[in-house]
């Protein structure tokens, strides 16, 4: 009886209800347009806050490191006041022909193909360069070289010589003997190509006078056959590979360190997180900012230092280095800023987790300049620097409850 | 039929007349005011007290639950529920901004019941005791880097805010003479309020940051209640009646953490971390409400009740800085009710119930000098169950008002409110049972 009424009633009111229900609902999920009325009527409970944290025991670390196979390799010299006496041997070996009726004839010409780069070189642009195209003695392989690795050259059996100057590209005519002795028998030969692997260890271009060294891409630098009946066809680099040899290094200023790419000259610091008084997850942005010394200009307009725009971050095992500073996969890749001349890597997911869950602790910072072939270097205010030392910039919101 | 129509119409229009305050608002929001302390002060009181502008601690209707004054449980003759829903739009300006939020709220639900019918009532309830729903965004800047480096940053502080302190009560009443009956409740109150910050970047290399405060705690509360009432004052069928209801101070244990969403994990800070985090007291005020209702028959009813609640006295403190805009509060309200269903008229408009009232708060706060006060004017119907044999009854409650001022750039909000309340009076069938 009780629960008859009771539902009869309900019945009765049902249609109101759903109708409630219904216009509730949709003023609950509505949009929504605040504004800022009222914010002032009691003290906000958070701002946004930006701390700097100093970057403490910062170092430089040099690794002997691969060269070979990537998108440039370097020749040429050059004695730079700061960065010392670099000379940079380049070594590379043609490939076979891939076709079976791309053949040498008599009385054939191989040249080698270089086209530069001029936006990429170091030194002193208006300098002639000039090179001696040597044979290599000793197999290499481009992905196992090193940079500082001594390979061992027949400087006594010439292949060409050559100058760059002012061109953009320029075709070597390599010496007939040495194409006849070791190439020309590897095209039609039975097991052509691994008799040419295991005979055959390429050429090395070897700077002698000058003042610059050119980054040659290794896709255009090419190998032209020129058949004197038949059709000019080019061979591909097989592989290729720079050493670099650096001495008589001038003093950087003080609190200063040199940075060289290609892992010649890394800088290493450690960050301790113990000390910042941050919520990670309420990190915005979290910054590590090295400034550049732009203080130290280039000794003449003519001369080019490369302008670095880019280097990595990796956070790495030291036991494992310099295998685990692998190019393709830093922590961060940071990007060069004119407006304060400072490299700005942005380590806000780092931070954020970093702050929860902690920092591995065998791990350590690794800063890298472009690891691609060619030469680079710079000049990085270190933690010892009165003006301008590395900081961690957080950008986060406190809760300003007081 | 004709009834349901007119009430889903006036509903209807008053959704629409609250929604439309807030243009393209529809914000879950409430007062702007509610931002401070732990909320705004909710006053006990059904949807047909409230069309009153009033409590209901000084008058009675024996069909219609009453949660003001424990000792009106005392006189219960049916089994009584109740429960409603509001909708309020606030209309908000503050120099040259505005703002609009439209807030929808779940009102109390109560349960009485008569143990002995007349004599002596218990009653079981759930109401709010104070309620925050605010949301705000403020831009600012900062300057970043120095010399030629100097950067702008433009970032927003959005302020989301929710929650409020409730009373789970139960209490009796008990008529000791036909002319007085008196009333005790006690309740277990529960805070729980969210703050959450959310900061937003112009430029888009700095990642949004969302953090949250939560309160949350809970202590044990008091309450009394007196009614007196005296028939054939000046004749046969007139009723003078004199209520007064008090709820003693709570002080609550809280406890207060700041957390953070971060892939999927919160993240909680600790006490250490955080100003004005971990363990602390909330003390909710005194409250006084009195009134006295006079009905010179059964077809209409003038009241006037005043409600005290000493906010000066009031601490909180996760929120210290705070403590000085509290002031004591004042409430006064003026309501006049008219039934003409009694008259037994078969005429539309005479099934109704119709109640008229109005209010002024003086406001439990105090910013810069300025009290932030409430004028409120109310118009309600009532609906009865068209079954004969039943005396539920639905009310409407349409509420206009204006709450603080614009002196020394604060807060003016013009509110719209409407409510809606259902009285379940059937449940007396169970009287033979318990008695």
């Amino acid at each position: 009886m009780f629960q008859s009424k009771i539902g009869s009633f309900l019945d009765y009111t049902s249609s109101l209800t759903s109708l409630l229900v219904l216009i509730s609902f949709g003023i609950i999920t509505g949009c929504e347009d605040p504004g800022s009325v009222g914010s002032n009527l009691s003290e906000s409970g958070a701002d946004v806050e930006i701390v700097d944290v100093p970057v403490e025991g910062m170092e430089t670390v040099s690794f002997n490191s691969y060269s070979g196979n990537f998108s440039y390799f370097s020749v040429g010299a050059y004695n730079d006041p700061i960065f010392g006496e670099m000379e940079a041997t380049g070594l590379l070996k043609p490939s076979l022909p891939a076709s079976n009726n791309d053949s040498l004839q008599q009385d054939a010409v191989m040249k080698m193909r270089l086209l530069f780069d001029w936006e990429h070189v170091y030194g002193d642009t208006l300098t002639n360069q000039t090179f001696d195209v040597y044979p290599i003695q000793e197999f290499w392989r481009g992905n196992a070289i090193k940079l500082k690795d001594e390979i061992q050259i027949d400087e006594n059996a010439k292949i060409a010589s050559f100058t760059v100057e002012e061109d953009d590209s320029l075709d070597i005519i390599l010496d007939s003997d040495w194409v006849d002795n070791n190439y020309r028998p590897y095209i039609d030969a039975e097991n052509a190509d691994s008799l040419y692997e295991d005979e055959v260890f390429g050429l090395a271009l070897v700077p002698t006078e000058g003042g610059k060294i050119l980054p040659l891409n290794s896709s255009s630098t090419r190998f032209v056959i020129e058949n004197p009946e038949s059709d000019t066809f080019e061979v591909a680099n097989d592989r290729w590979a720079y050493q670099l040899n650096r001495a008589n290094e001038g003093e950087a200023p003080d609190g200063v360190f040199k940075a060289y790419n290609m892992l010649e000259n890394t800088l290493t610091f450690n960050l301790d997180l113990s000390g910042i008084e941050v919520s990670g997850p309420n990190i915005s942005k979290a910054e590590l900012v090295f400034y550049r010394d732009e203080t130290m200009s280039d000794p003449a307009p003519q001369i080019k230092r490369q302008n670095v725009q880019r280097a990595n971050l990796h956070f790495v095992n030291p036991k494992d280095t310099p295998d685990n500073l692998v190019p393709g996969n830093p922590v961060v890749s940071g990007t060069y800023s004119e407006k304060d001349e400072a490299y700005h890597f942005d380590v806000t997911s780092l931070l954020q987790s970093g702050l929860i869950d902690g920092l591995p602790e065998e791990q350590q910072f690794y800063i890298t300049l472009p690891t691609n072939g060619t030469v680079k270097t710079d000049l990085i205010y270190s933690s010892t620097s009165d003006s301008n030392p590395p900081k961690l910039e957080i950008t986060y919101l406190k809760n300003s409850s007081n | 039929m004709k009834k349901v129509v007119l009430i889903a119409l006036l509903f209807c229009v008053g959704s629409s007349v609250a929604i439309a305050q807030s243009e393209d608002g529809k914000a879950k929001s409430g007062s702007v005011y509610s931002k401070l302390g732990i909320g705004f002060p909710v006053d006990i009181g059904s949807a047909s007290a409230r069309s009153l502008g009033l409590s209901g601690v000084s008058y009675n209707e024996i069909n219609v639950a009453n949660l003001a004054n424990p000792a009106h449980w005392g006189n219960l003759v049916y089994g009584l529920g109740a429960g409603g829903v509001g909708l309020e739009s606030f209309d908000a300006n503050q120099g040259d901004n505005t703002a609009q939020n439209t807030h929808f709220s779940i009102d109390q639900f109560q349960l009485q019941f008569p143990v002995i019918r007349g004599k002596f009532g218990i009653s079981a309830s759930f109401s709010p005791v104070t309620q925050s729903s605010f949301r705000n965004y403020q831009e600012d800047v900062r300057y970043t880097g120095e010399g030629s480096a100097q950067d702008t940053l433009i970032y927003g502080i959005e302020n989301r805010g929710s929650g409020g302190a409730n009373r789970a009560e139960i209490g009796f009443g008990w008529q000791i003479s036909q002319q007085f009956s008196v009333g005790y409740a006690a309740s277990a109150v529960f805070v729980s309020l969210d703050d959450q910050f959310t900061g937003v970047f112009a430029n888009s290399d700095y990642q949004s940051v969302t953090y949250q405060l939560e309160t949350s705690g809970y202590s044990f509360g008091n309450r009394f209640g007196a009614f007196f009432r005296q028939s054939e004052l000046f004749s046969e069928d007139d009723e003078l009646g004199i209520g007064a209801s008090v709820s003693l101070p709570v002080t609550i244990g809280a406890e207060r953490e700041q957390t953070s969403t971060q892939g999927g994990r919160t993240i909680a800070i600790s006490e250490s971390d955080g100003p004005e985090l971990g363990n602390g007291d909330i003390r909710l005020p005194l409250n006084i409400s009195a009134g006295v209702s006079y009905q010179p028959s059964q077809l209409t009813m003038l009241a006037a009740e005043g409600t005290y609640e000493g906010w000066s006295e009031f601490k909180n403190d996760f929120k210290l800085s705070e403590e000085d805009l509290f002031t004591d509060r004042y409430k006064m309200g003026l309501g006049f009710q008219y039934f003409p269903y009694i008259t037994g008229s078969n005429k539309f408009l005479s099934q109704f119930k119709y109640r008229l009232g109005a209010s002024y708060d003086t406001g439990h706060l105090e910013i810069q000098g300025q009290k932030i006060n409430t004028l409120k004017f109310s118009f309600g119907l009532g609906v009865l169950s068209p079954r004969s044999n039943s005396n539920s009854s639905m009310d409407l409650s349409l509420e206009y008002g204006l709450r603080g001022t614009n002196s020394a750039n604060l807060v003016k909000e013009q509110i719209w409110g409407v409510r809606l309340s259902l009285n379940l009076a059937e449940i007396m069938f169970f009287r033979p049972k318990l008695q």
